[in-house]
Order: C-alpha cells, then structure tokens, then sequence
C-alpha cells in the first residue's frame, strides 16, 4: 500500500535535488501537464478502489494525457485559441469528478467492512 | 492479487508525478518572482527604492572621494613638514657649525709682524657679524656661540691669541661668508674699524672679496646639559 507512495517522495526528493531550470514561458504548459498527470491518477485510484485498474492504460492515460495537454495549450497559444483553458477545464470537471466518485468509493467500502464485521460478530 | 498488479504501475505513475510537481513548483516560484509578474505598483515602489539607494550609494561614493582627497592632502601635508623640518635641520646645522659650508665672502689677512691683540679680533669678527656675515672662521676655527677668544702667556712669557684655548698663529686669516661687497664696506668704510686698527694699532688687515669662501666646520660639538626650551 506504501510502495506507491514512496514512488512519489523519491520523485519529488529527486525533482528538488536536480532542478531542470525550465523557461518561464513554458511555466504554463508544465502547469496545464501537471493536472493532466493529476487527472489521470486519481482516474487509477479510483480504478482500484472500483476493481477495475488497469496498469497498461493508467500509465499510457497518464502520459499521453500530460504530453498531449501541454501540446495543445501550445498549439492553441500559437494559434490564437485558448485550448489551454479548455484543457484546465476538461481536466479539472475530471479531476473533481473522479474524486467525488473516490470519496464515495471510500465510504462505501468502509460501510461494507463495519457491516462484515457486525454480521461475522452476529455469526460469533 | 489485486495489491501486487496495481502498485508497480502506480509507482511509476506517482515517481513521473513527484518529478512533475517538483519541478513545476521550482518553475512557479521563478515565475512568481521574476519582475514581470510582479504588480505595477510593486515594481514603482521597488524602482523608487532601487533610485534612493542608488543617489545614497552616489552620495556616499562623493563623501568617500572627498575623504580621499582630504587624505591625499594630509599626506602630501606630512610630507611638506617633513621636507620643512630638513630644511629647518640643515639650516640650524649651519648655525651651529657642525657642517662645513661655503659660499661668496671676503678674506681678511693680518700679517705676523702686526701687534694684533684679541680685543681687535673681537671687534673685527664683531664687525663681520653686523655686516652681515653668515658664518665666519679664523684661522679654519669657526667661530660660534661659545668660541672664545683671549690672550695667554705662552712658554716664552710672550702674549699669544688664543681661540678656544688654542693659540692662533700668525699669518691671521679670518673667512666670513656673506654679500662680499657689504662685508668689505662694512669694514673699510672712513672711521670703521680697519681705519682705526690702521691709524691706532698700526695693523693693517687685508680685505679681499671671494666668490668662494670655505668654511670648516666646528671642531667641537655643543652638548647641552642644562638648557631647556
């Protein structure tokens, strides 16, 4: 249950340590990518809670999903169509979504244990 | 297991995402921090203050040439006094005789057969001093502050001119450094002292003007025991 988590702390430790000095005009599409990226693991932790993850298609979903949201701001910047706003608004109605969907994930699984475990003290 | 078929891939995801985030962090505080997102009245403000430091560190190098200048004027100050001093030094050397000097002057002999007595020196070195005489000698003994001149016995019990005790031998020279022409009239004028010595003592000094005169210095130096100034 860790092993992820940790996967996060060395990534960040390691992201601090070696800071890759990214021009301040791509600020905005490393922003646009990071809520991509966001996006798609709560779409993988809601996979897992529901039974239905996918390791193949969390991690193309993830970058793809970051890739291809920091392209398109860019095109749309250099087109004159603000696709970086849809972007943040496509991702971010997701983002909210899947962590409603998460939350009552949680809570019905939750429920689920403290009702096992009323019957099994019942069966006792 | 579910566990084992979902954390690898999730390990990947959240490692990729850490890297994301902390790199998009680092790039959001440049940004955040760099003058073109700052507000246009924090940018005034900052610019006000950038120019007050700016004519504060501009008064401050001005005080600080000033500082310098007055330095530079005390040290080539110092140096004045010090070259004074040696001046004083050389010059005060000169008045006391302890260093040899010459310079334009006349020269005046006496011959042996003269009855020269010491008061007639006197008077004739006298003489010399108020004609503007800047160092005189007799005999290479120069005369100073506290030369003597006397007469003694000698082992004949004959009178001899002594000058610091030491007796003068005839012929007499006496050096004087100054304007030649005012010593020499100093001393020939009608009724001055050659005059006299002339028609009452029968000695009769010679007064030659020299364009170089030397001067020994003193045999002696004066120690001072008990002056003070």
């Amino acid at each position: 249950m860790w092993f992820p988590i940790v996967g996060l702390i060395i990534g960040i430790l390691l992201g601090s340590i070696f800071t890759v000095p990214v021009p301040i005009v791509y600020a905005k599409y490393l922003s646009i990518a990071v809520l991509a990226a966001l996006d798609s693991l709560m779409g993988g932790v809601r996979g897992i809670l529901e039974d239905s993850f996918d390791g193949t298609i969390l991690l193309s979903g993830f970058f793809t999903n970051t890739l291809l949201a920091a392209l398109l701001a860019y095109l749309g910047d250099h087109l004159g169509v603000d696709l970086y706003l849809a972007a943040v608004l496509a991702f971010g109605i997701r983002l909210f979504s899947n962590l409603g969907f998460i939350r009552r994930d949680v809570i019905n699984r939750f429920r689920a244990k403290r009702r096992l475990k009323k019957e099994g003290k019942k069966f006792d | 297991m579910i566990k084992e078929k979902w954390q690898t891939p999730l390990f990947i995801a959240l490692f990729m995402f850490g890297l994301l985030i902390s790199t998009q962090y680092s790039t959001q505080q440049a940004l955040v921090n760099s003058l073109s997102n700052q507000d246009q009245e924090d940018l005034v403000t900052l610019v006000k203050s950038l120019n007050e430091k700016r004519t504060k560190l501009e008064l401050e190098v001005d005080t600080l040439i000033k500082n310098k200048q007055s330095l530079d004027e005390k040290a080539t100050l110092g140096s004045d006094l010090v070259a004074n001093l040696q001046a004083e030094l050389r010059q005060l050397k000169i008045i006391n005789g302890t260093v040899p000097v010459h310079g334009p002057g006349v020269v005046i002999t006496i011959t042996g057969d003269s009855n020269l007595m010491y008061l007639d020196l006197i008077d004739l070195v006298n003489e010399l001093w108020v004609s503007g005489a800047e160092a005189v000698a007799i005999n290479d003994h120069r005369i100073e502050n506290n030369t003597t001149i006397y007469h003694a016995e000698d082992a004949n019990h004959r009178l001899v001119i002594t000058i610091n005790g030491k007796p003068l031998l005839s012929p007499v020279v006496i050096k004087a450094i100054g304007n030649p022409d005012t010593l020499e009239k100093g001393l020939t004028f009608t009724g001055g002292i050659i005059d006299s010595l002339n028609t009452l003592y029968q000695v009769f000094p010679v007064v030659k003007k020299q364009e170089d005169v030397v001067i020994p210095a003193a045999s002696s130096k004066i120690v001072f025991k008990h002056i003070k100034s």
